[in-house]
């Protein structure tokens, strides 16, 4: 974006048309940043919490010296695997690799793995495709069907739509997959509103069809896909009756959108995130991703997977998902065993040592990481905690000591994306608050009190000007001929960057082919090697104490806990409610605007109701990124588990009731 | 030619980049209002599509709020076509607000001014675009232009006003909701989402009621004076109303001290022209009562002032554009006046015509149920009217039998009374 700063204020935000993929302006969580980076509620100093539980201001140099001498008395008594260093993504930039720099000096850390965004979609593509890298973005304007499978890109990427609406305007058909009729659904030719987390039988029904009616491309698969004879069998079981029942769809539908994948081309499938936050939703995702290899809608335009395009991950050598899983072999500095979706009781559960200290940063974990009760009572049963934010969240409201960060305009860096293919720079184009300092100098101060050599926090570290922090990105780029003034001129695309992805057919499988049937699923994540559909693990059943199915969506107003608490937002979405079928709140004799109770034996939330028609009965949805102390934090709800491969957290199988409050 | 906002409801999403876009570029970030995003169908019921608008003003042809503005605060920018309010001319009486159908004018409580969109006519001069256009992120507003006989854009929540606006809206490719069906047909209500909430209520608009009622009130009781000089307000009475009216409605200005300024469009505006007749009744009275031997050449005069105020009154609520099709009230000014009149005058045939009027219009609203009033108040005011027009009392006890009764329905006329907001459109559209 293009950002106007005068007397040190950012007061204007723009878009940047020579982004072909987002040619137009910026989000509002984008604009939001003209709030957000002045907003009267920002931490812009160290702060420590009182006996009384009101937090205090307190000069750096007390912050430092009390954290450096907490950190040394648990590294003493039980080693430096008692500090838990917990990250999220933040802004992406190429600094944040700073952190584990800082730790591994410090003697080693215990830190997570997984992620809670997108593994088993990853994994799944992985497996399938060999690599996680999409057609641009604009390619989509190409396709003659696109199916938006559990994905409401209207809300959560935004700029998708204009591609999307340009290739119906040349006469393209859209499907919608997604339990709800969402914003993106109205635009639909076909919306499939099926039970959540039965999207691997409906993929399967649909494949039956094709290779039952002879609508395989036979000489594709002959040459690119692995497995397809495997495959055909599998799906030979899975009739349109059978696939009906499960998904809960009409036969006539499932016939419908197989009709479609069998006349239209080429095809786009691109599917949610949300839809992959179930135990089974990796092996869904491989079924989905098969009906595109059987019917050769990959490496052309206008075709293919739209997931994930990590073509800008060129910094480090093992790309997302394989890059947070746990390494084969610990180093016995760095002690990756916890597991992000189950972050309570992992870290409740660590011995030898134990966990004494934590240090957050860039995340919020409590109201965003799964059963919240039990992270919050991992978080208290802690000795010190640290949390580096811009703004009191529910995690920094645990801490002992908050210290505050810098936001983007206020450091420069080089970032990448992972739906559009270009690399741009981040200026420092605004001085932070006084008393605010970016990590690299937090992690500097306390490198320098905790008697690490300053040679070494040198080179882990760059230097606090902003030329050294140049010099060190400049050398991060200089392998790829990239320098931070092409940068400036513009957004340039990445080196790996392919307008077709797969457009050489070549596939980084075991197999070098499209693997429908894959080993590694077997040999890392104990499943079928063919994609088989099973039920997820917890879910409403009929006449059941939970029968409802609690779906956890994002919103366009926020970045999941992010920028819900800016004046812009707040006149949007002020406060949180539960979306309920007016069918299912009237049998609980709920009208619009009653409160209401959803619970589970994980927790309860109380909402006010509001009617949504277009939900499947069945279904009831809350926004995430509510916070606690807003009343409106809907992990309280979810359940601490693993999605069936990429050590994701499986969100979505969750299952409450509601009753009047 | 005119330079006009394009949209495109098949791309548009509620996102409110536009909205929050405006803030930044109008009001260091904060919410302008100016921009306001309307959904049709927000509950998704399932025989409808949802669609939205994004609308702000749409500098019109002829633009209402001007046409109605009393203190003569509009202009338009030739440059760019803009329809702009100077607030340093505006008083702050808000009817730009009531009679722009598309609620465009907002209300600033801080400055108690009105304020709306500039067309962001510097972007617009500088050969750029507005910033809400800008920062559309997915191509559904748009800057573009149209031609001067273009047909008015026919979509949710926008009616045929014959202004001109400057706004072009795409025909959606596909009319209805999407195909879904999984669902098996539940039977299913009408949407139930309520109207938004209003912008006129009876508790913000009582001093606009005491004006309403007073001023015919004092120009039945005046004119009824000149036939029969005997029973002419006595000048305590009547200057006392007077300036009670007359200051209750200036404090209800945002800028009280402006008021002077609400006779400056005599040109289009009922207000202004209301402002001017209720100034020259009044004179005129105070003159032909307290001067001896004017009561006709100045009471007849004044009549003839006061007459031409009820119009105005009346004028100037038929402006604003209603949810239903307008019909005339039995709580008017001028036939108000008529019926007080002809008690003051003793002239019943007057008052029963006038009270035949009222009584029809009155049974006919309360007979369709668009009677919103508590019972109890409806059954008091019909037996009132009845009672006014039978002529067996004094006079006296007549008009202020009549006057009560028009006090309530007077009341339940402000209560009915909401400006037809596209939002209110088309939550109207949608239950229908």
């Amino acid at each position: 974006m293009n950002v106007t700063v005068e007397n040190n204020r950012v007061v204007k935000i723009e878009g940047v048309p020579s982004n072909l993929a987002t040619p137009e302006g910026p989000c509002i969580k984008g604009l939001a940043y003209v709030e957000r980076a002045h907003s009267p509620q920002r931490i812009i100093r160290p702060m420590r919490r009182g006996p009384d539980g009101q937090f205090r201001p307190m000069a750096w140099e007390s912050a430092i010296e009390l954290i450096a001498s907490r950190l040394e008395e648990a590294r003493a008594r039980l080693g430096p695997q008692s500090v838990l260093y917990y990250s999220g993504s933040g802004t992406k930039g190429l600094l944040n690799a700073a952190g584990m720099a800082f730790w591994r000096l410090f003697g080693g850390c215990t830190t997570t793995y997984g992620d809670l965004c997108w593994p088993a979609g990853l994994e799944a593509t992985r497996l399938t495709l060999g690599e996680n890298t999409h057609n641009a973005p604009w390619d989509l304007a190409n396709a003659k069907l696109i199916v938006l499978w559990g994905k409401n890109s209207a809300e959560t990427n935004i700029h998708q739509m204009l591609h999307v609406d340009r290739a119906l305007e040349a006469g393209a058909k859209l499907v919608v997959i997604d339990p709800r009729r969402t914003e993106t659904a109205e635009r639909a030719d076909l919306l499939l509103q099926l039970r959540p987390g039965t999207d691997g039988a409906l993929a399967l029904g649909v494949g039956h069809l094709l290779v039952r009616d002879g609508h395989a491309d036979r000489a594709f698969i002959d040459t690119h896909v692995l497995g397809f004879d495997d495959y055909a069998a599998l799906v030979a079981e899975w009739t349109p009756e059978r696939s009906a029942e499960v998904t809960g769809l009409r036969v006539e539908q499932i016939n419908e959108l197989a009709m479609l994948f069998a006349t239209m081309a080429p095809v786009t499938v691109s599917p949610g995130f949300g839809m992959q936050r179930f135990t089974n939703s990796g092996q869904a995702m491989r079924a989905m991703l098969a009906l595109l290899a059987i019917t050769g809608n990959v490496g052309k335009p206008g075709a293919g997977w739209s997931y994930a395009n990590l073509q800008t991950q060129v910094f480090s050598h093992v790309k997302d998902p394989t890059d947070f899983y746990p390494p084969e072999t610990p180093d016995g500095i760095v002690r990756v065993s916890i597991s992000t979706a189950k972050l309570g009781r992992n870290m409740l559960a660590q011995q030898d040592p134990p966990l004494a200290f934590a240090w957050v940063e860039r995340g919020n974990p409590i109201p965003q990481n799964p059963e919240t009760r039990v992270v919050v009572e991992a978080f208290r049963r802690l000795e010190f905690r640290v949390v580096v934010d811009e703004f009191m969240t529910d995690t920094a409201r645990e801490a002992d000591v908050v210290l505050p960060a810098k936001n983007f305009f206020e450091q420069t860096d080089v970032i990448g994306a992972y739906w559009h293919p270009y690399l741009q720079i981040r200026p420092k184009i605004v001085e932070p608050p006084p008393e605010v300092k970016p990590e690299t100098e937090i992690y500097r101060e306390l490198g320098r009190h905790l008697g690490i050599d300053e040679e070494k926090l040198a080179a882990a570290l760059p230097g606090p000007s902003n030329e050294s922090i140049e010099a060190w990105l400049t050398a991060k780029l200089e392998k790829f001929g990239i320098t931070l003034d092409q940068l400036r001129r513009g957004p340039v695309l990445s080196p790996d960057f392919r307008e077709v992805a797969f457009d050489d057919l070549r596939f980084a499988t075991p197999s070098g082919r499209i693997e429908l049937r894959s080993e590694e699923a077997r040999t890392r994540w104990g499943l079928d090697e063919l994609p088989t559909f099973r039920e997820a693990e917890e879910r409403p059943k009929r006449g059941g104490r939970f029968p409802l199915h609690m779906l956890t969506p994002n919103t366009k107003n926020r970045i999941h806990s992010q920028f819900g608490n800016l004046e812009t937002i707040r006149r949007m979405a002020p406060e949180p409610y539960v979306a309920m079928h007016p069918a299912d709140a009237r049998s609980r004799n709920l009208s619009e605007g009653d409160r209401a109770r959803i619970w589970n034996e994980r927790g309860l939330l109380t909402l006010p109701v509001r009617f949504d028609y277009g939900l499947r009965p069945g279904c009831i949805s809350v926004t995430n990124g509510f916070w606690l102390v807003e009343g409106g934090a809907v992990n309280v709800l979810s359940m601490g588990r693993e999605t069936d491969m990429g050590y994701g957290a499986a969100f979505h199988d969750n299952a409450v009731e509601v009753s009047r409050a | 030619m005119r330079a006009a906002f394009l949209f495109d409801p098949d791309r548009c999403t509620a996102c409110e980049a536009c909205r929050v876009a405006c803030g930044i570029e109008n009001n260091e970030g904060r919410d302008t209002g100016w921009r306001t995003i309307s959904t049709f169908n927000p509950q998704r019921h399932p025989a409808l599509p949802t669609r939205h608008l994004s609308l702000a003003c749409n500098h019109c042809d002829t633009p209402a709020c001007a046409l109605g503005c009393p203190a003569a605060a509009y202009d338009r920018d030739e440059t760019t076509g803009a329809v702009l309010l100077d607030p340093e001319k505006c008083i702050g009486c808000r009817y730009c607000s009531w009679v722009c159908p598309y609620d465009a004018p907002k209300f600033d409580d801080a400055h108690g001014v009105m304020t709306k969109c500039t067309f962001c006519a510097p972007r617009l001069a500088a050969g750029g675009q507005p910033a809400c256009t800008a920062a559309c992120p997915s191509g559904a507003l748009a800057l573009g232009v149209r031609e001067s006989d273009e047909a008015e854009p026919s979509y949710y929540g926008l009616g045929s006003f014959g202004l001109g606006p400057s706004l072009k809206i795409e025909k959606p490719r596909r009319g209805g909701p999407p195909p879904a069906l999984a669902i098996d047909e539940l039977v299913l209500d009408a949407p139930s989402q309520p109207m938004p909430s209003r912008k006129i209520t009876l508790s913000s608009e009582w001093a606009l009621l005491v004006f309403t009622i007073v001023m015919p009130a004092l120009v039945a009781w005046l004119g009824g004076g000149v036939v029969r000089t005997p029973r002419k307000p006595p000048l305590l009475v009547f200057a006392g109303f007077g300036a009670l009216a007359m200051a209750l409605s200036t404090m209800h200005l945002g800028k009280p001290m402006r008021a002077w300024r609400a006779i400056l469009n005599l040109k289009s505006s009922w207000l202004s022209r209301e402002i001017l007749f209720t100034n020259v009744f009044l004179l005129l009275g105070v003159g032909s009562i307290a001067v001896p031997h004017t009561s006709v050449a100045l009471g007849t005069p004044a009549l003839l002032a006061g007459i031409a105020l009820a119009i105005s009154i009346d004028g100037v609520y038929r402006a604003i554009p209603r949810l239903h099709a307008k019909r005339m009230h039995s709580a008017e000014a001028v036939p108000t006046v008529a019926m007080l009149f002809g008690i003051v005058a003793g002239a019943p045939v007057v008052t029963i015509a006038a009270g035949l009027v009222k009584g029809v219009l009155y049974g006919w609203r309360w007979a369709t149920k668009q009677e919103s009033v508590p019972e109890p108040f409806g059954i008091l005011r019909a037996a009132l009217l009845g009672l006014a027009c039978a002529p067996t009392m004094a006079w006296q006890y007549a008009f202020a039998v009549a006057l009560l009764g028009e006090i309530i329905d007077r009341a339940a006329f402000y209560n009915a009374l909401e400006p037809s907001s596209p939002a209110r459109r088309m939550t109207e559209e949608a239950r229908t």
